[in-house]
């Protein structure tokens, strides 16, 4: 194959020219623009329960422009477009974990909103998850989907070590733990226990079945306490016997996914609306046979068979400072947090943030867990209060929680560490 | 027409218009920044040096720089020793010479998050084929995940797959155009294959030698994707480079002063680095430009 | 060239078989995976045997219809870049090959001193700029900021091949009556088309690959492959690996086999380049 220089520099110099002037679009009708995950849009405008944004739209006499990024990237792109002089962004949404009375400044206070032109019973909503995009008195999101974790396990596993029954107390799940991490007859390494470990949401279930916590509500960390402390000394025990995968200090979402499918896990705690992928025929193993219930305490702690307080986060829809017309900005928020577009969306996949949604008849059939979940919504928490510095604590305190568990400091030793580094962080009062 | 015009030196305006207007006036900015406390929300308040100051007491900044130091000297040694074997191979004999040209070269198409999965897969424990192999030759598995040194060695291994191609370019196409005389010439006058290499080859083909270890110092120093799409700079943030510490500070905790403190003192090292070879391309011009 | 004997031509040949193999292997992985059914993807034992399906492509189709839109926009970037980048090093490379002066001296240093600099951290001051300057999301400042990074070194490799091109062929076509551009366009640049080619590659691979520019300066209309590859790999509901596999595929093929085809010239290019220095 031989490129004569006369096509290349004529290739070339077309497509110079080819990429000189700028894109018509932003010169096209004025759109709503709306910056999201792709869940959200899923959410909103899914065929399944139906858009719940249609009506709007025709009353409102726009169109609606979706522009969707990976999670990480939204808020670094939200962020980015709310700090300029001009906005080209309506409504943002986004999650508790990344904001912090710091952003708070970059969006409109949704309260005189409320005032003006309430969405009906906003009470409904958990305080709680509305508290999560709250900082003072400033109203910064209104919550549209929560990620609560449940207790998932593999029932096909667990019947083949002659466990007839989920574990009810987490006395019960370190027992099952250890007869679940085996190998299978077919050469399969099976892990007992996996959890994602990138950030602290996993292992903070297990610290607060224990009756611990990470940070207070009033700002305090507590993870130095001893119910924490023996927490992490049993997750240190756990990947040394390997019951944890022994790569699970790199486990993120995914790879706890895969290998939930895989069957190389049998139990984990993560979002209830990872049901569907792990029972999903086209990418598992074991579709029909992976279970969900609450996520289970120690004995010991509150009545026998309790709860965990799970790990809860909240994805709110926000106005940025400089949107241009922040009245139908706030028209299409109260429009898509109404009862109907509540569960319009939970059937589209969405985690509801209403309970009322968990009555509908439909909700519950398609998704079986609805009953656990909402048991568990009233008492969920967040992985920790929002601060300035929540993003740094998060990543001391896995690094800590890392270091006792590959053996390089004591879990105490580590926590009494993680207490003072992360101590000067944390907002005063 | 030897003579310098204006017109000449409007020729090389484009080219350096680009750097000072992207590069250079962006750098003076972001020293500024590095003075300043500074996020999304805020406005920039000056602090002095003491961003500086605070990056420099982080522990976690000083394991970063030598997990750096670490994996840029083993990446960029690794790939010249073997893009430079590579290259004195296929200059040889070699049958199907541009079928196997283009399997050596095809890491450098592929984007990084492909390459970075399919390694992790790759080196899952006990399941992954390159662990089940070590395995089964009685070796120790490669414990990448919760064993720091090991994960600088993956890391490693990655980078120098992704890039070798690039030096070994480079390197094989200076290795053609050593004149076979001057190897026969050597040859007759009995000097060793050895001798020959030594004395002959890799003198003739120092310029290309070093111009890739410069261009690779320079970009090793930022290696980014195969440390964050592998361990996240984990476990216990033991594997954290300073591409790693940095992209922490501007993306995740959006302290821009901490990050341009970060992003300047990870310049300073790498003209450090370059020092030496700077020095020889400076005589060099200077003798050029008196000739 | 002297024919080595055949225990040293076996070694070669089974050095070089190992070299390839290190170097593929990744790559048909990916590329095998994108054609198994997803549940079989990461299942162990791996299963070598498989029909394969074009399920995942399928689905890459329709649940990211975007992706094909911003495969055109990858193109018109790393063609815009390539042409801009080699533009102006061929210009640059020109006079850096042809003239000498201190002045000249301190702004090839400054060429390559100033990439020393990460990209990551020109983003900052960056963004609010190429706002102001109405620029975000266009093709235009990707195409600027792949060429601004590529400059030196296609300047650097476009110099010393025009060292190599005789003085006379300029002078002669000087004495004819041309001016200096026209000299370039039909003296000198037909006599490089190699070091073109070798010139681009390098800003040409880097700008189809290209991720933290892209994320941070286009959000719809200049928005890139890349970006969605990371998309996919960032959802909340658990990535679907196959899909993966099948725009990483979609997304490596063109590039690939560009790279294979233009080997050639890279390597005649840099060739010329390389020795000089």
């Amino acid at each position: 194959m031989r490129i004569s220089r006369r096509t290349l520099l004529a290739g070339t110099s077309a497509a110079a020219l080819a990429a000189l002037p700028a894109p018509a679009v932003r010169a096209q009708a004025r759109k709503f623009v709306i910056m999201s995950h792709a869940v959200h849009q899923r959410a909103v405008t899914g065929t399944r329960g139906g858009d719940s944004s249609a009506e709007w739209k025709q009353r409102a006499g726009v169109e609606t422009e979706w522009l969707t990024f990976g999670v990480e990237a939204v808020h670094e792109r939200v962020y980015r477009e709310a700090g300029l002089a001009e906005g080209g962004v309506d409504v943002a949404f986004v999650l508790e974990r990344y904001g912090g009375p710091h952003i708070a400044p970059l969006f409109e206070d949704l309260g005189p909103h409320q005032q003006r032109d309430p969405i009906e019973d906003l009470t409904e909503i958990g305080a709680g998850m509305r508290a999560a995009h709250t900082y003072g008195t400033k109203v910064v999101g209104i919550p549209y989907r929560h990620a609560t974790h449940g207790f998932f396990y593999n029932e096909a596993l667990l019947t083949e070590r002659g466990l007839t029954r989920p574990p009810q107390t987490l006395e019960e799940v370190m027992e099952y733990a250890d007869r679940l991490s085996f190998v299978r007859g077919d050469g399969t390494r099976v892990n007992g226990f996996v959890t994602s470990m990138d950030d602290p949401s996993g292992i903070v279930d297990i610290i607060r079945g224990f009756g611990g916590d990470f940070i207070s509500r009033d700002y305090r960390f507590v993870a130095d306490a001893e119910p924490a402390v023996r927490a992490i000394t049993q997750l240190r025990d756990w990947f040394r016997r390997q019951v944890l995968p022994r790569n699970v200090m790199t486990f993120k979402t995914e790879e706890v996914i895969t290998a939930m499918q895989q069957g190389r896990a049998a139990m984990t705690n993560q979002p209830y609306g990872r049901f569907d992928n792990y029972n999903d025929p086209r990418q598992s193993r074991f579709p029909g046979q992976i279970k969900v219930q609450t996520i289970p305490a120690l004995s010991t702690i509150g009545a026998a068979g309790g709860i965990v307080p799970a790990k809860t986060s909240v994805w709110a829809m926000a106005i940025p400072r400089n949107a241009r017309n922040k009245e139908l900005s706030w028209s299409f928020i109260k429009e898509v947090s109404s009862k109907a577009s509540t569960i319009r969306a939970a059937i589209n996949g969405n985690g509801p943030v209403r309970l009322s949604a968990y009555d509908d008849p439909r909700v519950q059939e398609l998704a079986p867990y609805s009953a656990f979940e909402r048991r568990v919504l009233p008492t969920a928490m967040l992985v920790l209060p929002g601060f300035e510095h929540a993003a740094r604590a998060m990543d001391i305190f896995m690094e800590e929680v890392q270091r006792a568990m590959i053996g390089q400091a004591e879990p105490a030793e580590a926590m009494r560490s993680a207490k003072s580094r992360i101590e000067p962080l944390l907002p005063r009062g | 027409m030897n003579r310098l015009r204006s017109v000449h030196y409007a020729m090389i305006a484009p080219a350096q218009v680009l750097l000072v207007a992207f590069i250079l006036l962006p750098a003076v900015y972001v020293g500024w920044i590095s003075l300043h406390r500074w996020s999304f929300a805020d406005d920039p308040v000056f602090v002095g040096l003491g961003n500086y100051a605070a990056i420099f007491a982080d522990r976690v900044f000083w394991r970063a720089v030598w997990n750096t130091f670490l994996v840029v000297n083993t990446v960029v040694y690794g790939e010249l020793a073997l893009g430079l074997g590579l290259a004195f191979l296929m200059a040889g004999w070699m049958p199907c010479k541009k079928l196997i040209i283009a399997l050596l070269i095809a890491p450098y198409a592929i984007t990084e998050v492909s390459a970075v999965v399919m390694w992790r897969t790759m080196f899952e424990p006990d399941i992954g084929m390159i662990n089940w192999a070590l395995m089964q030759i009685g070796l120790d598995q490669l414990e990448w995940s919760s064993d720091p040194n090991h994960a600088l060695f993956l890391v490693a291994l990655l980078s120098i797959w992704i890039h070798t191609p690039f030096t070994f370019l480079l390197l094989y196409a200076a290795v053609s155009t050593i004149p076979g005389e001057y190897v026969e010439a050597a040859h007759i006058d009995g000097a060793t294959p050895w001798q020959t290499f030594w004395h002959i080859k890799l003198r003739m083909i120092m310029p290309a030698l070093l111009i890739a270890l410069m261009f690779r110092y320079i970009t090793a120093m930022r290696v980014f994707g195969e440390v964050w799409l592998l361990t996240e700079g984990g476990p216990a943030r033991l594997t954290e480079v300073l591409a790693v510490y940095l992209y922490r500070q501007a993306f995740r905790y959006h302290e821009f002063g901490t990050a341009s403190a970060t992003g300047l003192a990870m310049l300073v090292i790498s003209l450090l680095i370059a020092l030496p070879y700077l020095h020889q391309m400076h005589r060099r011009m200077f003798r050029h430009a008196g000739a | 060239m002297l024919e080595p004997r055949p225990v040293a031509k076996a070694a070669r040949l089974a050095l070089a078989v190992l070299a390839s193999g290190w170097s593929v292997l990744p790559i048909a992985l990916v590329v095998l995976a994108s054609f198994k059914p997803p549940r079989d993807i990461f299942a162990i034992p791996p299963t070598l045997i498989f029909t394969p399906t074009l399920e995942n492509y399928v689905r890459l189709w329709e649940l990211w219809p975007g992706f094909f839109d911003n495969m055109r926009n990858s193109l018109i970037i790393t063609a815009g870049a390539t042409a801009v980048t080699v533009a102006f090093a061929s210009s640059a490379g020109y006079v850096y090959a042809r003239y000498a002066s201190r002045l000249l001296t301190i702004s090839a240093f400054f060429m390559i001193v100033v990439r020393m600099l990460p990209p990551i951290i020109v983003t900052l001051p960056l963004f609010p700029l190429i706002n102001w300057l109405r620029l975000n999301d266009t093709h235009i400042v990707l195409v600027l900021l792949y060429s601004t990074f590529f400059v030196s070194l296609a300047t650097w490799i476009m110099r010393a091949f025009i060292e190599q091109i005789p003085r006379e062929l300029e002078e002669a076509a000087f004495v004819d009556g041309a001016n200096l551009g026209q000299i370039l366009v039909r003296v000198i640049l037909p006599l490089v088309a190699n070091g073109l080619v070798a010139a681009s590659i390098f800003v040409l691979v880097f700008a189809w690959n290209e991720y933290i520019f892209a994320l941070v300066f286009t959000t719809r209309s200049a928005r890139t492959t890349p970006l969605v590859i990371s998309e996919i790999l960032s959802t909340v509901e658990g990535v679907d690996w196959g899909i993966l596999f099948a725009a990483a595929t979609v997304q490596l093929a063109p590039i690939l086999a560009f790279v294979i085809a233009v080997q050639r010239y890279v390597i005649a290019g840099l060739t010329a380049s390389a020795v000089k220095g």
